[in-house]
């Protein structure tokens, strides 16, 4: 007795999104001109350069900076595309803008601000989510979103970075040490509250948007 | 008439030689055969923040610094003072050494010309205004010189001897002090010494120049010692207020530059999480 072949395995979507925002934000750090365009500053934005609140956070002051910030975001941005492309790209395009309004609104001693981590941020918890739910449900396939392999029970690795990425913040807004905080250039300091705001527009966007679909995409058959 | 002749030159011989020898001393004289002798400069902080008080009252308020900090550096005002080229030039080397720290803006040199003396914080606060400064590092000195002979100078009596030998002894001491003050609380926030001694001998007609020579690297010599100090108080001051926050209270200026960082020691610590990850799950 034959027994049926298996069903081909879908290919994993590429993760054209993630790899935009990447060549994007390397492209503003070879051209540093760009960056008094791009970059978040209070002044210009209440002059109508709105979108400052968007391009801000690909502007990065020095390699270090740019470095471990994209190395997060790249791994946590490219592995939750595949997983959930359509409110990974929906969170790409949103979370930049909410962080930058949130800040305009929250933070308005703020004159300047730059960096990918806030996004970051949110990608990573929207992953870690992501993951979770998985594992919670592995029976039950999203059917917009294409099928993984099941994994063996990660629940307590994303728990712990989710864990770690709270702790970090708590740390941030708690032990603030500005006088001599170490960054790249000089008098720059780090912004707790883009991360804080990273982590909730994820958390907002997990639970609310789950099983989202943009209209004019093609449903996946089969 | 050779007779007489003669008879006018012995009459003039002893008056030439009592003229030569009356010249000679005086000469001598003006090349400083007399013993020791002192100049001092100095300006004195105390002086200058409190000049009526006999014991000032301590601040009550807690300093609060607005980070990145605006820093004023100036001479305090004092009595037989320096040039004010020899004093940008102490104050440029000591601001130099402290730019580009990420808490200081900016290193304004206040000229002296905006301070008198006496003028305690009320002049201070004038300075605040008119230049936007908020701490100001009150730079002062004590510089003592002592000229002495010694036994070359006895060549000084053959005039020519007071070029040539180095008959004067001159000893150069000197002590710099900055206190770095916040103005508006009028708090001490650190403060650190410098001293140095130059010693140099001279002929009695360059001693003058040699002293000021002297007097210059002396000045120098105190200063590279109060930049090492300076750096080193304000590492403590770092410690201090990183170990008793209710010393001195730290806000920042609004329009400050942010930056969102996840850094090193969070990628590592995530990356590390992975590894752990990988190997429970290829565990048999």
């Amino acid at each position: 007795m034959k027994t049926p072949p298996a069903a081909p395995a879908r290919a994993l979507p590429f993760p054209w999104a993630s790899v935009c925002v990447i060549a994007f934000t390397l492209g503003v750090a070879a051209q540093p001109a760009l960056a008094s365009t791009l970059l978040y500053e209070r002044l210009a934005l209440l002059r109508g350069e709105y979108w400052r609140l968007w391009t801000g956070h690909f502007v990065h002051f020095g390699s270090s900076h740019l470095f471990w910030n994209l190395a997060i975001f790249t791994v946590a941005s490219i592995w939750s595309e595949r997983l959930a492309p359509a409110r990974t790209r929906l969170l790409l395009v949103a979370s930049p803008g909410l962080i930058g309004l949130a800040l305009f609104g929250l933070e308005p001693a703020l004159a300047t601000y730059g960096g990918l981590s806030g996004v970051a941020t949110s990608m990573l918890v929207f992953l870690s989510y992501t993951q979770l739910a998985r594992l919670a449900a592995p029976a039950t396939t999203n059917k917009n979103e294409p099928p993984t392999s099941s994994p063996t029970s990660d629940r307590w690795f994303w728990r712990a970075v989710l864990a770690l990425i709270v702790l970090k913040i708590g740390a941030e807004f708690a032990l603030q040490q500005p006088l001599f905080t170490r960054f790249a250039p000089a008098g720059i300091r780090a912004v707790p509250l883009a991360h804080l705001i990273g982590v909730l527009v994820a958390t907002v966007m997990h639970r609310n948007l789950r099983g989202f679909r943009p209209r004019f995409l093609p449903r996946r058959t089969g | 008439m050779p007779h007489g002749y003669f008879s006018l030159a012995r009459v003039f011989r002893p008056a030439l030689f009592v003229a030569l020898v009356l010249s000679a001393l005086l000469l001598a004289g003006c090349f400083s055969t007399r013993g020791p002798r002192k100049t001092e400069r100095s300006s004195s902080v105390v002086s200058y923040l409190y000049p009526d008080q006999a014991n000032p009252l301590p601040p009550t308020s807690i300093p609060v610094l607005r980070l990145p900090l605006r820093v004023g550096i100036a001479f305090v005002p004092g009595k037989s003072d320096i040039s004010e080229q020899q004093k940008t030039v102490l104050l440029q080397r000591v601001a130099a050494e402290f730019k580009g720290r990420d808490y200081i803006q900016n290193i304004e040199l206040v000229p002296s010309t905006y301070l008198r003396a006496g003028g305690g914080f009320a002049n201070l606060n004038q300075v605040r205004s008119l230049l936007g400064v908020d701490v100001i590092a009150l730079v002062a000195y004590d510089q003592v010189q002592f000229t002495s002979n010694n036994l070359l100078s006895l060549s000084y009596w053959t005039i020519v001897g007071a070029y040539i030998f180095s008959g004067n002894k001159n000893d150069t001491q000197t002590l710099m002090e900055a206190a770095v003050y916040d103005i508006a609380s009028r708090h001490l926030l650190f403060r650190a010494p410098g001293a140095s001694r130059v010693e140099a001998g001279a002929a009695a007609a360059y001693v003058q120049q040699r002293l000021r020579t002297d007097s210059t690297a002396g000045f120098d010599a105190a200063t590279t010692e109060l930049i090492t100090n300076l750096k080193l108080q304000l590492e403590t001051f770092r410690e201090r207020v990183k170990n008793a926050p209710g010393e001195v209270r730290i806000e920042h200026r609004p329009g400050y530059t942010g930056g969102g960082s996840l850094g090193m020691c969070f990628a590592s610590i995530l990356g590390l999480l992975f590894l752990a990850r990988a190997g429970v799950r290829h565990r048999p």
